[in-house]
């Protein structure tokens, strides 16, 4: 690498570092001291009442173990669901896929809601798992899920058969095909997947109050009760300092297992790896596969889908009918039309912010030289984009309130905030769509086009871009959806009135009533649609190389 | 990249620290002067936008607004931040440089964390005076008093019609062997209407100033959790996911919901029917009353003060029971028909003070968590 | 009774929907020690023939003998049978002998004799000294010897070739090609080798399959499929007008 690259490569890392640096770090550490810093002066003593008071001590052990179990769970019935789709074709693969993506989008307690219907007393399943951890690890399989299939499976497609077959030949078992050939093949983006699933599930917020009962208290929960609730800021303040060590402590470790086994393998496009079931075995896992997801996924969300439908008169679509005009007078109103252009334009900023500074991460972490990709910087640039997920939504909309309360940043009120704050958490997804592109560009292209005189602006515009352009267009798709159905922040955020969809449903489930709920049913299955549409259109720039979501 | 990130953990703490230090000053409160003329709002020379800070469940009729706009010519641009409890801690996290210029919705509960962190300046509209007494609760002048609604445990009519028993009308009835799992409540920690049910059973069976587990109220609650009492986390989910009445999906028959929730279950109110699917039970009521006030630090004291003269006026206060099912402060209000005809006002809703409440409320959810998580 | 070292017999291998016949009712017998090109325009059925040998693709009717016993059944990985493909699938993850080994690991050969093996192969294919190796660094022909090394290196009596020298330049072809042929003979293997360059069946073969969509349409030794052709299509594919 020259010096002119290694210029542009810091260039290009600083709109992200600067990104996550205002809108993340700043906030997080200003209302961190304030907590701990309240007039100026050090007082340290909440370290001491949090970290030896037992009950925390138990929330904590609590929080990793159900983050660990929801991980593993989520592993190991996501894998066969991976495998099905890198490896089998069958009708209605390509909506499937894109409709994994639903619960992804929906609001906690719409599908708690839900749950509850299936597995609360009384719930059609007869299976009473309501308040105990099993609901919770439960709701988590179910919310990320898609996280694993789609990681894992995008980039198990992409694995040439005929490796698994020479093993087979070899003398190689099912089992240790998997183990010697798929597994290490797979395992950079099996622990890219876990790793979210980590974080949300350690950062899970709704599920675990609605569905865990008063039993079960997360990190998450102590510290939005300590800030939102109590505004006991100091012991909030050792509580998200510990929330965010172990968040680091995960992730670092996550990123070890990442880089140090990743392998570069040539990658193959799915019509050469997919094929129709052939034997009866193959079939069977393909059926049972499928009745899985249908239980999993078609369960909850069909309920939510009926009852949009099961009106006090019978069947029906007055609920979505009534949405355009119940309570029109009222300030609280929201129409359909209006939440859906909301969410629309606000997803669109932002995934406009999330690409922007995605690119320019990739690029960094990246380089010039794919070989050069696993130096310091790039790895730390790489874990620090992941350690938002990791934060709690209201530590940082609470200290947005008190760092953005001056010119020029007087930005708390201002409309930007939300795109902002969904930016922050898409950014970790568009970097780990568009690095693994990045590094398929054959350096030689580059030195190549730097040879024949192009300067570095025009090496990326010439040579990187065009072959990235299609996994700009997926990792779009994916801060798009991740917008849409983006909650936690937007909560805690004073904004002025421009409600999204999610929101919409909020409002509509706050007051009693059949309509209203209805209605609420109605937007969510709204939500669920616009999901599925956005995600086919998604698919279809989808390039076949790229791995990784 | 590291240096880089260290550099910017600098700069956050040296900003972060210069926030810390401009903490509330010790400047004395600010008094806002009258500003009707003669009982009318008055009108600004200059159009400005006055700013509102409320809860996510505000809700007011577009055409109300805009007759304060015509009126006055401030525009109106709400700002919803959260829950109650929420949306008042943020206005203390930016106390002296507030967000917004008027603060909408907090109730008795939160009164004494208002006051003590001085986040309002002091007003007393003049139209205070046609506002029913009881509902005066602050005597500091900062606090003023728009609606009033009550928490109360709701029943599901079919279910009891179906089951033959009789409808239960005391606390002690949840408490009865003949309903066993069918209660739901809200968790007082996270929940409002949680909270408020719990301060009912303080006020109803006393033992407030007892600070161990043997505690008149608390061993209601015993009872309450030995037959099968669930304790949900918010209203949504109890009431929609638990409750077995009216729109609820679930399976318990009584619920911890207000006053003003049969109405809403009234299906169609242009078919006749006598009763709503659910009812009340007037003697679990405890009442809940909603204040604003106006935000010390705003640059718009006058136009502050000119909306909440607004909101004690006719047209908001006959508005705030269809748009948030809650009953209007100021005497003689108009209750729209559907209210008329399906809730029974409360006559003696059970009360705690603000104060009272203020100094005990830790320890009470203290008491009440340890009896639950045990 | 048997005396065939494989016996095929009416194998029919078909995909869909909709149903489409990718073999069709193939016999024919392999001697011990024999090689046998199937040289065939693609799409002719030729791989798929090789995939159903060795159990990878499932078999609508017909039995696959292997030195007498019936293997029709037998999943891939029991039956013994080496395959190499036309682009090498190397193990990316695992370095020279890593891949060599792998089927000697499979066996549970212990570390030792494991070592000693692929010594023996990387030396048999002349690559001997490039063990700690990564595959990325090898070159195409080099690639192609540690492929053929991987698929003889637990000693399979019949060797699966498909297209092996599909990806090389003509010189490098026809050196590898009479080393294979050396290799084959010294341990003393039949083998099935698949081609479409009929240069390169005939100079390894010792009887000639010649396929068409599916079928088999002639398997003789070279000679006699050269003079005495079993129809036009067999005529044309081999080049004569």
């Amino acid at each position: 690498m020259n010096t002119g690259r290694v210029r542009w490569r810091v260039l290009a890392a600083a709109p992200p570092l600067l990104f996550l640096g205002l809108f993340f770090l700043w906030p997080v550490t200003a209302i961190i001291l304030r907590g701990l810093r309240p007039n100026g002066v050090w007082t340290l003593g909440a370290f001491s009442e949090v970290l030896l008071d037992s009950s925390m001590q138990r929330v904590l052990w609590f929080t990793l173990w159900q983050a660990f179990a929801s991980t593993l769970i989520c592993v190991v019935v996501g894998l066969p669901g991976a495998a099905l789709f890198a490896r089998y074709q069958f009708r209605g693969k390509r909506l499937l896929w894109s409709a994994l993506l639903v619960p992804f989008v929906l609001p906690t307690v719409v599908v708690a809601v839900s749950m509850l219907g299936v597995f609360g007393s009384g719930g059609v399943s007869g299976i009473e798992l309501d308040g105990t951890v099993w609901a919770i690890l439960l709701a988590h399989t179910f919310f990320n899920y898609a996280v694993v299939v789609r990681t894992v499976g995008s980039t198990w497609s992409t694995i040439d058969p005929r490796l698994e077959e020479s093993a087979r030949v070899l003398g190689a078992s099912p089992w240790r095909v998997f183990r010697g050939v798929t597994f290490p093949l797979i395992r950079a983006s099996l622990a890219a997947a876990s790793s979210i699933v980590f974080l949300f599930s350690f950062t899970s917020f709704g599920i675990v109050l609605i569905l865990g009962g008063i039993q079960h208290r997360t990190l998450e929960v102590e510290i939005y009760d300590q800030t939102a609730n109590l505004l006991q800021l100091d012991i909030a303040a050792v509580l998200a300092i510990v929330q965010l060590a172990v968040v680091s402590a995960v992730l670092i470790w996550f990123g070890r297992t990442q880089r140090r086994r990743a392998v570069i393998f040539e990658q193959r496009s799915g019509s050469e790896v997919e094929h129709l079931p052939s034997s009866n075995r193959q079939r069977a896992f393909i059926v049972s596969n499928l009745v899985f997801m249908a239980l999993l996924l078609g369960v909850p969300l069909s309920v939510l889908a009926v009852r949009s439908f099961l009106t006090p008169a019978g069947w029906g679509v007055e609920f979505y009918t009534s949405l355009t005009d119940a309570r029109s007078g009222s300030t609280s109103f929201v129409s359909p039309i209006e939440a859906i252009g909301n969410s629309l334009f606000f997803a669109t900023g932002a995934t406009a912010i999330a690409l922007v500074l995605g690119l320019c991460a990739a690029w960094a972490i990246v380089g010039s030289n794919p070989v050069h990709s696993r130096s310091h910087s790039a790895r730390w640039t790489d874990t620090a984009m992941m350690i938002p997920l990791g934060a709690s939504a209201v530590t940082v909309g609470f200290g947005f309130l008190i760092v953005f309360d001056e010119p020029p940043l007087n930005l708390r009120t201002s409309s930007w905030l939300l795109p902002i704050a969904h930016a922050i958490v898409a950014l970790p997804f568009v970097v780990r769509l568009l690095v693994p592109a990045l590094r398929s560009i054959d350096p030689r292209l580059r030195d190549a086009a730097s040879t024949l005189g192009a300067s570095p602006r025009r090496v990326w515009l010439s040579v990187d871009m065009p072959i990235v352009g299609r996994a700009v267009a997926a990792a779009a798709g994916f801060a798009f959806a991740i917008s849409l159905g983006e909650f936690g922040a937007t909560a805690f955020l004073a904004r002025p009135d421009r409600p999204t969809l999610p929101i919409a449903i909020y409002r509509a489930l706050g007051r009693p009533g059949e309509v209203t709920f209805g209605q609420a049913m109605a937007l969510s299955t709204l939500l669920m649609a616009l999901t599925v549409v956005v995600m086919l259109v998604i698919d279809r720039f989808r390039p076949a190389n790229v791995s990784e979501f | 990249m590291k240096r880089f990130l260290a550099v910017m953990l600098v700069m956050a703490s040296l900003w972060a620290a210069g926030c810390g230090s401009s903490e509330p000053d010790s400047a004395t409160g600010v008094t806002v002067d009258p500003v009707l003329i003669n009982g009318q709002l008055p009108v600004f020379s200059a159009p400005k936008t006055l700013k509102v800070l409320t809860h996510d469940s505000f809700a007011v009729s577009q055409a109300v607004l805009d007759e304060f706009e015509e009126a006055t010519t401030i525009k109106v641009e709400l700002i919803p931040a959260g829950d109650a409890v929420a949306m008042t801690n943020a206005a203390i996290l930016t106390a002296g440089n507030p967000v917004a210029d008027v603060i909408f919705g907090f109730d008795e509960n939160l009164l004494a964390k208002v006051i003590s962190n001085r986040l309002l300046v002091e007003f007393r509209p003049e139209r205070l005076a046609t506002v029913e007494p009881t509902y005066v609760a602050d005597t500091s002048g900062v606090a003023t008093p728009i609606d009033h609604g009550d928490v109360c445990v709701n029943f599901d009519r079919v279910s009891f019609t179906r089951s033959g028993i009789a409808l239960p009308v005391t606390f002690e009835d949840m408490a009865s062997e003949k309903i066993k799992n069918e209660f739901v409540v809200q968790n007082p920690t996270t929940s409002t209407p949680g909270l408020a049910f719990m301060l009912a059973t303080i006020a109803h069976f006393g033992g407030g100033d007892d600070p161990s587990e043997n505690a008149a109220w608390l061993q209601y609650w015993s009872r309450l959790k030995n037959n099968g009492v669930k304790v949900a986390d918010g209203w949504e989910s109890a009431y929609y996911g638990d409750f077995s009445g009216g729109s609820g999906k679930g399976d318990r028959s009584l619920v911890v919901s207000y006053a003003s929730s049969p109405p809403a279950e009234v299906i169609d109110p242009s078919v006749a029917v006598d009763e709503s699917p659910t009812g009340v039970i007037a003697a679990t009521c405890y009442r809940q009353i909603e204040f604003a006030g106006i935000l010390r630090g705003s640059p718009n004291l006058q136009a502050a003060a000119a909306f909440i003269e607004f909101m004690l006026g006719p047209s908001f206060q006959s508005d705030v029971p269809e748009q948030m099912y809650v009953y209007p402060v100021v005497k003689g209000t108009p209750l729209p028909e559907i209210f008329a005809k399906y809730t029974a006002p409360v006559s003696a809703p059970l009360t705690i003070s603000y104060s009272e409440v203020a100094t005990n409320r830790d320890r009470w959810i203290t008491q009440w968590s340890k009896l639950f998580r045990s | 009774m048997q005396t065939n070292f494989l016996d095929l017999h009416e194998l029919t291998v078909r995909f869909g929907p909709p149903a489409n016949t990718a073999i069709d009712r193939v016999s024919f017998s392999i001697g011990f020690g024999e090689i046998v090109a199937v040289l065939g325009a693609s799409g002719s059925g030729k791989s798929t023939l090789l995939r159903a040998i060795c159990g990878l693709v499932a078999l609508e009717s017909g039995t696959v003998v292997l030195e007498g016993v019936d293997i029709t059944t037998t999943p891939t990985h029991q039956r013994g049978v080496g395959l190499m493909f036309q682009d090498h699938a190397l193990f990316p993850h695992l370095s020279v002998s890593g891949n060599v080994a792998f089927g000697l690991r499979m066996a549970r050969l212990p570390k030792d004799a494991r070592d000693l093996r692929v010594e023996e192969v990387l030396q048999l294919v002349g690559l001997g000294g490039f063990e700690s190796r990564s595959v990325s660094s090898l070159s195409g022909g080099e690639k192609q010897r540690v492929a053929l090394a991987r698929s003889i290196a637990p000693s399979p009596r019949l060797i699966l070739l498909d297209e092996p020298m599909g990806s090389l330049d003509r010189i490098l072809r026809d050196r590898l090609i009479s080393d294979l042929h050396d290799v084959i003979e010294e341990l003393d293997m039949s083998a099935i080798y698949v081609t479409h360059d009929r240069t390169e069946a005939f100079e390894i073969a010792d009887r000639l399959a010649i396929m068409e969509m599916g079928r088999l349409l002639q398997i003789d030794a070279p000679p006699t499929v050269e003079s005495a052709p079993a129809s036009d299509y067999v005529a044309r594919l081999l080049g004569h007008q």
